[in-house]
C-alpha cells in the first residue's frame, strides 16, 4: 500500500521568499537615479559646455585644428592684405597700424583674428567641406574681407607720430569703418617674440584706445549741450550771453581758454569759439536731468553695437552731482568719460541727418575661390535726433570750421563740419580731440574722429583731422 | 578612403551599441517575455558586439598594418578573443543558467576596454589581455568551487584574516617601481592586493548578515572595515576605503532596513570627506579643482579640464576611432578612460556605456529580489552595489559630477589586478544565477512530479 505522507517543508525546493524588501527597492532607485544622472551631465557638458571647452585657449586640440588649415586672410576694402599666412607663419604687412583690426593670432589670439577665428579656420568651399571629413589634407581657411582702408589706416598711425591716442574714420551712412586706429600699438608680427616687454609697457599697447579707452570728452561735448538745450523746454533761439571770460559756480571758477573774453555771443558762435563760460551756464540752466537725458539718448552707459570688445561710456552726473559738476560736465569735463568711438557715433548720427547704423567691420566672408560665403548686412538704421536737430547742429559745426577754432578747415576744397576739443585731465597737458564730417565726393560723407592725448595746444588733432581729410579727397577711399 | 571608412564607423559604433542596449533593456523590462524572444534579444546583441570588434579590430589593423606592432597586435588580440570565447563557451555550456545578457554587456564592456586601450597604450594592452584570461580561467575555477555547499560555511573569520593578509601583503613585499605603498611586487609580477579584497569582503559580510537582527554582526563588520581602512589610509589609498565603506554602509542598510543608517552614513561620509579635505593634502586639491579646475588649470585642475576638454571635443558622434588627441589626459588608460571613449566614439557612446553598467546593475538585482538563502542573495547585492558604487565614483569624477577619486572603470580601465577582481565578482553573480536557474528547474520537475501523482490518483 502506497504511503500518503505530506512531504515534508524542507523537501520542497524554494526560490523565491515572499517578503518584499524596502531596501531592495530603495538601492535600486538610488542606482537608477545615479546612472540617470550620469547620462544626463554628460548630455548636459555637450550641449551647455561644449562650445566653450572647444575654444579655451589651455585645449591643446586648437592648435590640431590649426594645424590643419592654411589660416584665411584678412583683406581691406580694396582687397589688400592685412594677414596672411605664408607656411607657418602669420604676416601683418602692416603691422601696428592695422593691429587694433586684425589683432595677432598664436597661442593666444586677439582682434579679428580672435573674434572670427571659427572662419578663418573653416573649410573654404563645398569641396573642401567634404575633403575636411574624409582625408587628412591641409586645407586653405576662408577669407575675411573688411572695410578698412588699409592706406588710409597707415597714413593716420603714420600721422599720429609719437602721440598716443586712436583714430576713427567711418562712412557715416553705412557705418563702414574705413580706419580704427590705436597708437601705441603692439606689431602683430612680433608680438610673441616681445611678449613680457610689450606686456609691461606702461603705455599698454595692447590697449585698443579707440573702442576700449574712456576719455574726458572736452570741448566735443558742447555739441551734446547744445542738443540738450535745443530740446530743453527753455530753449529760445535768440538767447545770447555775454563772456567775461571768467564766471564762478558755487565757488568754482570757469575760465575760457587761453584767457579769452569772448564778449556777447549766440550759441553759433559760443560753439565756434568753444566758449566755456556760456555752456557752463547752459548746463547750470537746463539742469542735471536734461544733461543725463540726452547722454542717455546718444548711448552713454551701453554697449556700442560692435565686433571687437568695447567700453561703455561714463556719465559723470548722478543723484548727488553738485553745480561744479553739472558745469564742468557741459564743458565735457568732471567726471564724465567717453570713448572715441561713441563720439565718432554720434558725429555719423549728425552727418546722417539724425539716424545711426551699427558699424560695419567685417564685409563678407569668402571662400578660398573668392564666391561669398557670408555677407554681412549694414546695421539698422536707427534714430538717435530728428533731421531738424542735425541739420542745426550741422550749421554750427560748419561755422567752427569757417570761423571758429577749426577755421584751418576753411582752405579745403570741400565743406567741413566739426568740432574741437581741449580735454584737462590727469596729466598736466591736455588732450586734444577733433570730431567732424565732410562730402568725401564718393556721395557719401565720411565722419573723422581725431584724439590725441597730451598733445598739448589746441590744434594737433584739428591738424592731423585736415591731413587724412585731404588724405581721403585725394586718393579716395 | 581608410579615412571614409573611419569617418563612417563612427556612427556604426553608436549604431551597435545603441542596438545592444534596446535588446537589453528589452529583454530585461519587459514583463512577459518568451525564452525565444529572450534568446533572439541575447542573440541580436552577440551579434552587435561581434560587429563591433570585427570593425574596431579592422580601424586598428590599418593603422598598424606594416608597422613593427603588427605581431604583437595579433597576438594580443588573439589571446583577447580566446580569453572571450573561452568565457562565452564556459558561460553558455559549462554553467548553464547564467545570465545572457550579463554575460553579453560583460563581452561589450571588456570589448571596448581592450579595443580603447590598445588604442591609448598597446603595451599596457598586452599585459592586460593575459590578466584577463587568467580572470577568466580563475572565475570558471572559482564558478565549480562556489556550487559546494561548504562555501556558505565558512566562518567569517577566514574571509576577514584573508583581506588583512592581502592589505598588509605590500609592506612584505614592497613594489619600489610603481611609487605608491599599495602595490606589490613578488619577483616581477606587481599586483594591487587591495583590488582582491573586493570579493573576499563581499563574502565575509553576507557571512556576517546570514543570522538576522545581531548588532555584533554590524560591528564586526564595522571593525574589519575600519582595520582595512586605517591601513588603506597609511597606503594612501583613499578611493577604496571609500568604496569599502560605501559597500558595508549600503549591506548594513539592507541588512538592518533602517533608513536612518542611510542618512547617517552619508553623514558620516561628508564628514570624513571633511575631516580628510583639511587634514590630507591631495584630497584638498581634487575639492578644490572639482569646484573650479579653471582655477588653477595649469596643476591641480589639469587632469579634469583636460578629460572635459575630450568630453567636448568628441561632441555626440566623437571625433571617429584614432582621430582624437585623448594623449593629453594624465592618466587616461587607466581612471580617465571614459573621456577618451568619449572623445573618439561619441557622447551618444559615452551615454550608452553608462547605460550599459545600469542594465549590469538592474540584471543583477533581479537576483536578488525574493531570493530565498540569504548568504546568497546578500551575495548579489554586495556584488551590485560594489560594481555601481565604483563606476559612478569614477565616470562621475571625470565628467566632473564628483570629486575624483582614483578607481578603476570596471572592464575597461587598464589594472590587471582590478580585471582579475572583477571577474571573480561576476563569477560569483553568474553563479547564483545558475544555481537559482537550477533550483527553479528542481520546483518545476517538483511541481510536476506532484501533479502527475495527484492525475493518476483520480
Amino acid at each position: 500500500m502506497r504511503q500518503n505522507r505530506k512531504p515534508k517543508e524542507t523537501d520542497i525546493p524554494k526560490v523565491y521568499t515572499s517578503r518584499h524588501k524596502k531596501s531592495e527597492r530603495v538601492l535600486k532607485a538610488i542606482f537608477i537615479v545615479s546612472y540617470v544622472l550620469l547620462a544626463v551631465w554628460i548630455l548636459k557638458i555637450l550641449i551647455m559646455d561644449s562650445v566653450e571647452m572647444q575654444v579655451n585657449a589651455y585645449n591643446p586640440r586648437l592648435s590640431a585644428i590649426e594645424a590643419r588649415f592654411y589660416r584665411g586672410r584678412i583683406l581691406d576694402r580694396a582687397g589688400r592684405s592685412l594677414a596672411i599666412q605664408e607656411d607657418d607663419i602669420r604676416e601683418y604687412p602692416y603691422g601696428a597700424a592695422l593691429g587694433p583690426v586684425t589683432g595677432y593670432s598664436g597661442p593666444s589670439k586677439d582682434g579679428l583674428e580672435d573674434v572670427m577665428n571659427s572662419y578663418l579656420l573653416s573649410p573654404a568651399s563645398a569641396e573642401d567641406q567634404a575633403k575636411y571629413w574624409l582625408t587628412n589634407e591641409k586645407l586653405a581657411g576662408c577669407d575675411i574681407d573688411t572695410t578698412v582702408n588699409a592706406e588710409l589706416s597707415y597714413a593716420a598711425y603714420q600721422g599720429m607720430g609719437d602721440y598716443k591716442g586712436a583714430v576713427i574714420i567711418t562712412e557715416a551712412d553705412t557705418g563702414e569703418l574705413l580706419a580704427l586706429v590705436s597708437n601705441p600699438f603692439y606689431n602683430p608680427n612680433s608680438v610673441f617674440d616681445n611678449w613680457d616687454s610689450l606686456r609691461q609697457d606702461e603705455d599698454q599697447p595692447f590697449f585698443n584706445r579707440a573702442t576700449m579707452g574712456i576719455y574726458p570728452p572736452g570741448s566735443t561735448f558742447k555739441l551734446l549741450t547744445s542738443l540738450a538745450w535745443h530740446r530743453s523746454s527753455r530753449y529760445d533761439p535768440d538767447y545770447t550771453y555775454t563772456c567775461e571770460g571768467y564766471e564762478e559756480f558755487d565757488g568754482y571758477g570757469m575760465r575760457c581758454f587761453h584767457g579769452e573774453i569772448h564778449g556777447e555771443l549766440t550759441i553759433s558762435d559760443a560753439l565756434a569759439h568753444s566758449c566755456n563760460t556760456f555752456f557752463s551756464t547752459l548746463a547750470v540752466k537746463m539742469g542735471r536731468d536734461s544733461l543725463i537725458q540726452i547722454m542717455d539718448d546718444m548711448g552713454f552707459g551701453q554697449k556700442i553695437p560692435f565686433v571687437l570688445p568695447t567700453a561703455v561710456s561714463e556719465y559723470g552726473l548722478g543723484e548727488d552731482s553738485n553745480l561744479e559738476e553739472l558745469a564742468a560736465t557741459g564743458i565735457g569735463q568732471g567726471k564724465i568719460e567717453m570713448t572715441p568711438l561713441l563720439l565718432n557715433r554720434i558725429t555719423c548720427a549728425i552727418a546722417n541727418g539724425g539716424w545711426v547704423r551699427d558699424y560695419m567691420l567685417v564685409e563678407d566672408i569668402r571662400n578660398a575661390d573668392g564666391s561669398i560665403r557670408e555677407n554681412m548686412e549694414h546695421g539698422r538704421r536707427e534714430p538717435v535726433m530728428n533731421s531738424e536737430e542735425a541739420s542745426w547742429l550741422t550749421e554750427m559745426m560748419e561755422g567752427v570750421c569757417e570761423y571758429g577754432t577749426a577755421d584751418i578747415m576753411s582752405y579745403m576744397d570741400t565743406q567741413v563740419y566739426g568740432k574741437t576739443g581741449t580735454a584737462e585731465n590727469a596729466t598736466e597737458t591736455d588732450h586734444t580731440w577733433f570730431t567732424g564730417f565732410f562730402e568725401a565726393g564718393s556721395g557719401h560723407r565720411v565722419a573723422v574722429t581725431v584724439l590725441l592725448e597730451e598733445s598739448g595746444g589746441q590744434y594737433h588733432a584739428v591738424y592731423l583731422a585736415r591731413d587724412l581729410i585731404e588724405w581721403i579727397l585725394t586718393y579716395g577711399y | 578612403m581608410a579615412s571614409l571608412f573611419v569617418k563612417v564607423s563612427k556612427y556604426l559604433f553608436i549604431l551597435y551599441i545603441l542596438i545592444f542596449l534596446v535588446c537589453g533593456f528589452t529583454a530585461i523590462l519587459r514583463r512577459k517575455i518568451t525564452v525565444r524572444e529572450y534568446t533572439a534579444a541575447s542573440n541580436l546583441q552577440r551579434f552587435a558586439t561581434l560587429l563591433f570588434n570585427l570593425q574596431a579590430f579592422a580601424i586598428i589593423y590599418m593603422h598598424e598594418a606594416g608597422g613593427e606592432k603588427v605581431m604583437l597586435l595579433l597576438r594580443t588580440f588573439g589571446i583577447a578573443y580566446a580569453a572571450l570565447l573561452l568565457f562565452l563557451f564556459s558561460m553558455s555550456k559549462l554553467h548553464t543558467g547564467s545570465s545572457k545578457i550579463l554575460t553579453n554587456c560583460i563581452l561589450m564592456l571588456v570589448s571596448i576596454g581592450i579595443v580603447m586601450l590598445w588604442r591609448l597604450r598597446p603595451a599596457s594592452c598586452q599585459r592586460q589581455v593575459l590578466w584577463m584570461a587568467l580572470g577568466v580561467v580563475v572565475m570558471n575555477i572559482f564558478m565549480y568551487v562556489f556550487r559546494g555547499k561548504w562555501v556558505e560555511k565558512i566562518p567569517w573569520w577566514v574571509y576577514a584574516g584573508i583581506s588583512f593578509v592581502l592589505v598588509v601583503l605590500p609592506f612584505i613585499f614592497p613594489s619600489p617601481e610603481n611609487g605608491s605603498l599599495n602595490w606589490v611586487d613578488i619577483r616581477g609580477i606587481t599586483f594591487q592586493p587591495s583590488e582582491l579584497i573586493k570579493p573576499v569582503l563581499i563574502f565575509m559580510i553576507a557571512t556576517l548578515y546570514v543570522k538576522s537582527h545581531r548588532i555584533s554582526s554590524i560591528l564586526t563588520g564595522g571593525a574589519v572595515v575600519a582595520g582595512l581602512s586605517v591601513v588603506l589610509l597609511v597606503q594612501n589609498d583613499l578611493g577604496m576605503i571609500l568604496i569599502f565603506c560605501t559597500l558595508f554602509l549600503l549591506m548594513t542598510y539592507d541588512y538592518t532596513q533602517r533608513e536612518w543608517i542611510l542618512i547617517a552614513g552619508v553623514a558620516a561620509v561628508i564628514g570624513a570627506g571633511f575631516a580628510a579635505y583639511h587634514f590630507v593634502g591631495h584630497v584638498q586639491v581634487r575639492v578644490d579643482t572639482w569646484l573650479n579646475p579653471w582655477q588653477d588649470i595649469e596643476n591641480g585642475g589639469y587632469q579634469i579640464a583636460q578629460s572635459l576638454f575630450a568630453i567636448s571635443a568628441g561632441r555626440f558622434f566623437g571625433t571617429g576611432f584614432y582621430q582624437g588627441m585623448p594623449y593629453y589626459i594624465p592618466a587616461v588608460w587607466t581612471d580617465m578612460i571614459f573621456s577618451a571613449i568619449c572623445e573618439e566614439f561619441g557622447g551618444i557612446f559615452g551615454f550608452a556605456v553608462v547605460m550599459i553598467y545600469l542594465l549590469m546593475a538592474i540584471v543583477i538585482f533581479t537576483l536578488v529580489n525574493r531570493y530565498e538563502n540569504r548568504f546568497r542573495r546578500d551575495l548579489a547585492m554586495g556584488c551590485s552595489i560594489l560594481v555601481s558604487v565604483q563606476t559612478c565614483l569614477i565616470i562621475g569624477g571625470v565628467i566632473k559630477l564628483l570629486p575624483l577619486t582614483g578607481v578603476t572603470l570596471p572592464f575597461i580601465s587598464y589594472g590587471g589586478t582590478s580585471v582579475l577582481s572583477t571577474f571573480i565578482i561576476m563569477g560569483i553573480v553568474q553563479e547564483l544565477f545558475r544555481s537559482r536557474s537550477q533550483t527553479e528547474r528542481q520546483v518545476r520537475d517538483y511541481a510536476a512530479k506532484q501533479k502527475a501523482e495527484r492525475d493518476g490518483h483520480t
